[in-house]
């Protein structure tokens, strides 16, 4: 037994999990500052921004696009693309945030960012827990499926987790570049299938909508919400390949551009 | 044991390559402490930094079979929003270290009082410097990186960080920046000088202190 403990490699991973776990306790104190009730604000952008689609979307139209529940069809592809977009931007900040801490030659880039992972997730699941658990006292719903609910989560949490990844380097690379990601995505909130069923757009446009990841995985999280929906649309190989992709993509990114990263900008 | 297999570090300024080191190689045994002399500017910095391993070399590689300190005295890393204490315990779990023995070796070296138990960002400069000094100290490493020694507090302050110090330096082998002479000669056996992108190493450090002036003098 002896013998497994000083075993190298072992030893290091343990090292470096003691590291990742130094990180995530740090930032968890830090990130909404040192009170609790900063943690609040994880939960109050989701519901905020759902309560709003509510509202305004419950005057225009007299029935959502599913079921009866304006809350609960905003509340599924809210909460999905919520998990995608806020692991990509907490993921592309952590090496900035993290940049003092290089200094001690013990932490490297990928620390900081598997810690950010690590966190978000914890932070996502408390968030979408209380998110659902409340929402279920509003409009119960008939029954849910949790396969798809999880499955479309891995696969926007991993997206998002690679997408922030390659955006470290390129956000380092280039200021430009971070401007313009920035406002290139502003409208994807808007194509993503937040409010609207991409059945229900005309042909030609259907198919550019589709190249959207985040429409697929939205289709995909509601079906286990709704028992009756189908989302026929919804091209698996795709979204797993993609994420897949570009996880595998933006971790070499970060290994290829070491050198780099550890420089200021 | 601490060793540059074909070093170079360039960086562009300016459309101009500039060199810190161009194909160096040398080898740092254990129970060897080193002072890097240089004018302002030469790259000693950035030399310390190559071999602390948080920046990488342009090519070439650094072997480190030793366990090297992060700069001594380093307070960059504390955050304003978590106690001294907080930042302490942070510290001790990257390095691997039992918290809470760091947590009380600190608590006793850096003489904080209740102030320990406060967020680092009401600390005056020497509270802090005190808590940096500190945690450098409760760690065993083999090599200490200075990046010019800064006396910190008091006098009295000042004899018990000296006194640790070499304690430490017992056991312990030492890379030094610094400017000061007679720092070099107190810490220093053999000495490395930085000009214009050359490195030339010496095993004793009253050549590297002589080669220096000489390099000052003529420019």
């Amino acid at each position: 037994m002896a013998q497994i403990y000083s075993d190298p490699l072992l030893k290091s991973l343990k090292r470096q999990f003691a590291i990742v776990f130094a990180l995530v306790v740090r930032e968890m104190t830090t990130r909404y500052g040192n009170k609790f009730g900063g943690y609040m604000w994880a939960v109050l952008d989701p519901v905020l921004t759902i309560a709003i689609l509510t509202t305004v979307f419950s005057g225009i139209a007299h029935v959502p696009p599913l079921g009866r529940s304006f809350t609960l069809f905003f509340s599924t592809g809210y909460a999905l693309f919520y998990m995608y977009r806020s692991t990509s931007e907490q993921v592309s900040s952590a090496v900035e945030a993290n940049r003092a801490l290089l200094n001690y030659p013990v932490v490297r880039p990928y620390d900081a960012i598997i810690g950010r992972v690590l966190l978000q997730v914890a932070t996502l699941f408390v968030v979408n827990l209380l998110l659902f658990g409340g929402l279920y006292l509003v409009v119960p719903f008939e029954q849910i499926d949790l396969a798809p609910i999880l499955l479309a989560s891995v696969i926007a949490i991993t997206l998002g987790a690679g997408v922030g990844a390659a955006n470290i380097v390129w956000f380092h690379l280039s200021s430009t570049y971070q401007q313009v990601w920035g406002i290139i995505n502003r409208p994807a909130f808007i194509v993503s299938g937040v409010f609207f069923l991409p059945e229900s757009i005309p042909h030609p446009f259907q198919d550019y909508l589709l190249w959207n990841p985040l429409v697929h995985i939205i289709g995909l999280f509601r079906t286990g919400f709704y028992p009756t929906y189908r989302a026929g649309f919804v091209d698996m190989p795709y979204i797993v390949g993609l994420a897949i992709f570009s996880i595998v993509f933006g971790l070499f990114l970060v290994w290829l551009f070491d050198a780099e990263l550890r420089e200021p900008k | 044991m601490i060793r540059l297999d074909r070093v170079t570090k360039s960086f562009r300024l300016k459309g101009e390559t500039r060199y810190i080191a161009k194909d160096v190689s040398f080898t740092v045994p254990r129970g060897d402490s080193i002072g890097l002399l240089g004018r302002n500017g030469a790259g000693k910095s950035t030399l310390l930094r190559l071999i602390a391993g948080t920046i990488k070399p342009t090519s070439g590689r650094i072997i480190r079979l030793a366990n090297v300190s992060f700069p001594l005295g380093f307070q960059g890393s504390f955050n304003g929003s978590l106690t001294g204490e907080q930042n302490v315990r942070f510290v001790a779990r990257i390095y691997g270290h039992d918290t809470e023995e760091l947590v009380d070796y600190v608590q006793d070296f850096a003489e904080l009082g209740k102030s320990y138990y406060t967020p680092v960002k009401s600390y005056s400069s020497g509270m802090k410097a005190r808590l940096a000094f500190g945690v450098s100290m409760g760690i065993d490493f083999d090599y200490y990186l200075v990046d010019e020694i800064t006396a910190v507090g008091d006098s009295n302050f000042k004899k018990k960080c000296k006194r640790v110090f070499e304690e430490k330096l017992q056991n312990s082998d030492i890379i030094m920046v610094s400017h000061s002479n007679a720092s070099l000669k107190d810490y220093c056996t053999t000495g490395i000088v930085l000009e214009d992108g050359s490195l030339t190493y010496f095993a004793n450090i009253d050549d590297a202190i002589k080669m220096h002036d000489e390099n000052m003098a003529r420019r």
